[in-house]
């Protein structure tokens, strides 16, 4: 069943999603393994850094307890799927479909949001869980944005794509173009990972800069600030995206960048899931001061 | 040229390294075949084939789900859970990716081209059954030999007292034991159970897409009279066991 949504182009219908600040992000199980981050306690302790839970969702877990008490306390949530291909049509199913409503409904999210990449290879099944990034040329982008539309008809929420990290890109396109032709033949918002971002200029060799020129800043609603492992494979130095602590100077300088240059940011994660409170707590310091300058209440 | 026959292609080389080494070695002949424009052969060749190989334990965390699914079949062919990584350098693997087919039907297949050992196929044969149930299926007949059904329970249970991937890696293989008859086993969400001969047949026959008429002799051939076999199929259908739907034939 579509529900409504609001009319008109994108930069009519931002003004209408909520300003949530700063948040962090969830999956499930993630607040129950040993040493990770309790979000209630975050909540309690320093509310500025807690104003939503971005709620990782494979419809076939469903929420745990932790994100299911979130929601039912009436807290801001967004929605970020971690199980559908939106370049892939046979991948809307009826009953995939049906659990996103049930779970959209149970969430009450601001807007949903997820890697536009490839979440599995084939039918939806355990075990073909992977995160590849699309390939970055003009034809995969339309069909990214195909898809956008249809769930984006489907559910009444706006739905921003983000950039997924990776190793190894294919394609003829910058990362930030490929995503400014999706969000624009979408007529959608975007969710820019910065710590994805930052990787993916490393692995092609280019400055944590390059190609801003291509962003549309003004269809920025979200932000992903997350730390990462620096390692090395047969001498081939990569980035794992293990959202620990360390966040790279070239995603603080990103942050920032989108942070004074997106009129529309309505909010930023800190995925710092797997880390305690007082490892996370600097981490968040720095992003209320950016906020603070560059985005305001 | 096609974006999705180059995102199938990453995917083959990120979890079968003989194939992301015959990419860069030999693009002509390992790319030959492929709906990708010269343009999109050059994007892979291009890349540095260490990226594709960062992440040392991706197979692995592929495998052991479809190991689990598999537990006992696996356990039944008495080989280490490792071997079956042989199953990314096969074609059972890199057809299912360029087909969009599931890696567990394709798993099973390769499993059941290696193995002939009596107990490692009827263990592959219900645990298919509660794959095919698990992904969606009404019920599934099977037949087996007897005993398989209470062997692979007993299986299982070995297995499963923790994760079943962890009691393989420590060498468990629980004893099966089989007679020499046959029994027949209907596979359903809730659970299997022994069923008779005569249903399995009809079930059998119900998959194939048989006629309602086709049906109804078999049932007839197993003991009812042509007035019961009316009522057993409609039964059957109300159930959603006999698939007469797909038949096309006339329902009850």
């Amino acid at each position: 069943m579509e529900k409504q949504l609001p009319s008109g182009p994108f930069v009519t219908r931002v003004r209408g999603l909520p300003k949530l600040g700063l948040g962090v992000s969830t999956e499930y199980g993630a607040h129950r393994q040993t040493g990770a981050l309790d979000p209630f306690v975050l909540a309690e302790r320093f509310p500025a850094f807690a104003g939503f839970l971005e709620v990782g969702v494979e419809v076939a877990k469903g929420l745990d307890a932790d994100a299911a008490r979130w929601a039912g306390e009436g807290r801001p949530t967004t929605y970020h799927f971690l199980d559908i291909n939106l370049d892939e049509p046979e991948d809307f199913d009826d009953a995939w479909l049906a659990r996103v409503d049930a779970t959209a409904a149970q969430l009450k999210p601001a807007w949903m949001c997820g890697d536009a990449g490839l979440w599995h290879f084939g039918p939806r099944e355990p075990g073909s869980m992977l995160l590849l990034p699309p390939i970055l040329t003009d034809e995969a982008a339309s069909e990214q944005a195909a898809g956008i539309v249809r769930l984006r008809e489907r559910t009444g929420l706006e739905v921003l794509p983000e950039n997924p990290p990776g190793q190894v890109f294919l394609g003829d396109l910058h990362i930030l173009d490929f995503f400014a032709r999706v969000a624009e033949r979408a007529d959608t918002g975007l969710l820019v990972d910065c710590a994805h971002l930052a990787i993916y200029q490393r692995v092609t060799g280019l400055p944590w800069d390059a190609a801003l020129e291509l962003v549309p800043f003004e269809r920025v609603v979200e932000l992903h600030v997350a730390g990462g492992s620096e390692r090395h494979h047969d001498g081939f130095p990569w980035v794992d995206d293990d959202h620990t602590g360390a966040v790279l100077e070239e995603t603080w300088a990103l942050a920032e960048t989108f942070m004074s240059k997106a009129p529309n940011l309505k909010a930023v994660v800190y995925e710092c899931e797997r880390n305690g409170l007082d490892a996370v707590v600097p981490g968040f310091e720095r992003l209320s001061a950016l906020w603070a300058t560059h985005v305001g209440a | 040229m096609s974006a999705r026959e180059l995102q199938r292609t990453a995917i083959r080389m990120l979890h079968d390294p003989s194939f992301l080494s015959a990419v860069m070695c030999n693009p002509e002949v390992a790319l030959q075949g492929l709906d990708l424009s010269e343009a999109e052969k050059a994007m892979l060749l291009k890349t540095d084939a260490r990226a594709w190989r960062v992440d040392e334990h991706r197979s692995w965390r592929v495998l052991t789900t479809l190991l689990a699914e598999f537990a006992v079949t696996v356990a039944a062919t008495r080989q280490p859970p490792h071997a079956f990584d042989a199953f990314f350098r096969t074609p059972f693997f890199h057809d299912a990716i360029r087909t969009r087919r599931s890696l567990s039907a394709a798993f099973s297949d390769y499993l059941s081209s290696g193995y002939t050992d009596r107990r490692m196929t009827a263990m592959l044969a219900l645990e298919r059954a509660f794959a095919r149930v698990r992904r969606g299926e009404r019920a599934v007949a099977v037949a087996v030999p007897e005993g398989a059904l209470s062997a692979w329970e007993a299986a299982a249970r070995v297995l499963r007292r923790d994760d079943p991937v962890a009691a393989l890696l420590r060498g468990a293989r629980p004893a099966i034991n089989l007679g020499r008859g046959d029994e027949h086993v209907l596979v359903e969400p809730a659970g299997a159970s022994l069923i008779d001969k005569a249903l399995y047949d009809v079930l059998a026959l119900a998959e194939t897409g048989a006629s309602r008429d086709q049906l109804l002799a078999c049932i007839v051939e197993g003991g009812a009279t042509a007035a019961e076999a009316v009522e057993v199929l409609a039964d059957l259908n109300r159930e959603g066991l006999a698939e007469l739907r797909r038949s096309g034939a006339a329902t009850d």
